[in-house]
């Protein structure tokens, strides 16, 4: 194997640490997404997994995040593999006869179980997150404060501009932008998802194509967002796609099993008191993220 | 008893080995494992066929001399006992056997059953002991130190350097052995005043040895002869944050001042 520069050359012990100190900001991460998940089960059509969603896509704290999140899990697949190999290695001529030891039946599986939590990483975000920076076509929202607003920004440019004008040219040019824009609202009328929204006093107009989102940015331009609600209630549909997700859920409640107590080992925290109470707690974890996120998806196959 | 062995055999560190088949009969159900093997080695002899080589000195589970992989289980399948300690009767008759030497790449094979464990003195000749003052015997319990530590210390003390817990690790790691010893001093204080250098050094020299990283898993919890817990290797683990966080670093290229 390729020496590593003299930086990089971490101690073993070391190794383990980050991984497990990363381990345990990962799952206070899938602690939040959990909570935000949970949303969807409420029977508000969606409005608190929305407000959710929102703040989550919005707020800046929540963005530094999110590049300290992506960080964090290629540091802890760089981590594992680096350890799992070495593991490997370390045992050249390996035994003909299978291990008879009583051991930690889950941590034979880590490596396994990880691979498996990342491979459903990659497919969750073709899921949802490709929709969010537009590598895939989703489902989208509009406000309908965004739209109010986005129309008031535009009423005022056009008459600043109407004011500016010096030339009768010029005047005629905006009285016919000024139409054409008026022209264009019509189209918020004329259109049914779009009136009932404006009319029926909603906060949101929901599940917009993009080709429908172009009609209306094409009008006025109104800030949109991913509408996660009805992209996951799609999605649950197909049942395949149900049954994979609950298959990758079951990787990553094994992968819970062991990390959870292992990660407090490792960082040197063994106590004839505690250490039962952690595993329980451990185990009461990896069961109820798990569990918890496995309703999601049984919830919307059955019910919606 | 009668017993088909499936023994590991290989002319010296660089032959490749393979298994052997033997037979051997009417052994006594008191005999020990080593004794059987003993018995099989006569044979062997008398047919002047090479004997199997194997490691053992004391035969009373206190050396920590014998070894052998036995049906998937470093000194057999009982709990709590070197190999010298087994005995025929925890096998069924007519069962066959399989004998491995310890697998890991610092434990290479010598000759047969026998693998060089000479990485656990290279590990113990970077940090594992005290600078004593030389001089007159100190009175005893001249130093108080807590009933609880000294229990602990004393159970890792039992640690016989066997390298059970390498043989049964899924990573061949030599935790349980390093830690085993950094714990058993850094509970006593005469072992403290030098615990910060001593683990960084041992941890550097097990890691330089190829040994694997520890996973957690058990296996040589489960398979120490002296019944060493992992909680020892918790405590390795503070003691290592503990030296990383607050001691200095051992200077470039020069040994640790231990
Ligand atoms: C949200 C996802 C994940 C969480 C919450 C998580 C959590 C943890 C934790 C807490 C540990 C324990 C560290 C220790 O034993 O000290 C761990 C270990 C490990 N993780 Fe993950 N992990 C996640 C994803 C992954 C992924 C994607 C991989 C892919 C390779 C992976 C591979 C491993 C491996 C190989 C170990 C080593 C286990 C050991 O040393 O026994 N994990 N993980
Ligand atoms: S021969 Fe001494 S411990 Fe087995």
């Amino acid at each position: 194997m390729p020496k590593l520069p003299k930086f990089l050359q971490f101690a073993s012990i070391t190794k383990k640490i980050t991984l497990a100190l990363i381990g345990l900001f990962l799952m206070l991460f899938l602690l939040t997404h959990l909570g935000i998940n949970l949303c969807l089960l409420r029977n508000d059509g969606g409005e608190w997994f929305r407000a959710a969603a929102h703040f989550m896509g919005t707020n800046y704290i929540v963005k530094v995040f999110e590049v300290v999140l992506f960080g964090a899990i290629a540091l802890h697949i760089l981590l594992a593999l680096t350890i799992q190999i070495h593991n490997w290695r370390a045992r050249p001529v390996g035994y003909a006869s299978g291990s008879k030891s009583k051991t930690a039946f889950g941590s034979k599986l880590m490596i396994w179980s990880g691979l498996l939590v990342a491979l459903f990483l990659c497919i969750h975000l073709v899921n949802f997150w490709f929709a969010k920076v537009g590598w895939n076509e989703g489902r989208y929202l509009i406000k309908v404060s965004a739209i109010e607003k986005a129309y008031k920004v535009k009423q005022q440019a056009l008459s600043d501009a109407f004011i500016k004008t010096e030339t009768d040219e010029e005047r005629m040019q905006i009285e016919a932008d000024f139409v054409a824009f008026q022209d264009g609202l019509e189209f918020f009328q004329t259109n049914e998802k779009l009136s009932d929204a404006l009319h029926g006093g909603f906060d949101y107009i929901t599940d917009l194509s993009k080709a429908e989102i172009r009609e209306i940015t094409a009008v006025l331009p109104v800030k949109y967002e991913p509408d996660f609600y009805v992209m996951v209630r799609d999605l649950f549909q197909n049942k395949w796609i149900v049954l994979m997700y609950l298959f990758f859920l079951t990787a990553l409640c094994f992968h819970l099993m062991h990390a959870f107590q292992s990660a407090f080992q490792t960082l040197g925290m063994a106590h004839s008191k505690y250490t039962p109470i952690i595993k329980v707690v451990g185990v009461i974890f990896a069961l109820g993220v798990s569990v918890g996120f496995a309703i999601i998806p049984i919830f919307f196959y059955f019910c919606k | 008893m009668n017993f088909t062995l499936k023994i590991w055999r290989q002319e010296n560190a660089k032959a490749k080995g393979r298994f052997e088949i033997y037979k051997i009969t009417d052994i006594s159900s008191d005999c020990s494992f080593l004794e059987m093997l003993d018995i099989l080695n006569e044979q062997l002899v008398d047919k002047i066929e090479k004997p199997i080589c194997f490691d053992h000195d004391c035969r009373e589970g206190i050396c920590g001399m014998c070894s052998l992989y036995i049906n998937g289980r470093p000194h057999g399948n009982d709990d709590d006992i070197t190999t010298c300690q087994l005995h025929m009767r925890k096998f069924k008759d007519g069962q066959t056997i399989t004998i491995e030497p310890w697998r890991s790449k610092a434990f290479p094979v010598i000759k047969d059953l026998v693998v060089d464990r000479s990485a656990f003195d290279k590990i113990i000749q970077a940090g594992g002991y005290i600078s004593a003052t030389t001089g007159g015997v100190p009175d005893g319990n001249a130093i108080p130190i807590r009933k609880t530590d000294a229990d602990t210390a004393m159970d890792a003390a039992a640690c016989i350097g066997c390298g059970a817990c390498v043989a049964s690790c899924k990573n061949a790691s030599a935790m349980l052995f390093v830690a085993a010893k950094v714990s058993h001093l850094a509970h006593l204080p005469q072992g403290k005043i030098e615990a910060h250098e001593r683990v960084q050094a041992m941890v550097k020299r097990m890691d330089e040895l190829g040994f694997g990283n520890c996973t957690n898993t058990g296996a040589c919890e489960a398979e120490c002869p002296k019944g060493i817990k992992i909680d020892h290797i918790a405590k390795l683990n503070r003691e290592f944050i503990a030296a990383r966080l607050g001691a200095q670093l051992p200077k470039e290229g020069g040994s640790v001042a231990i």
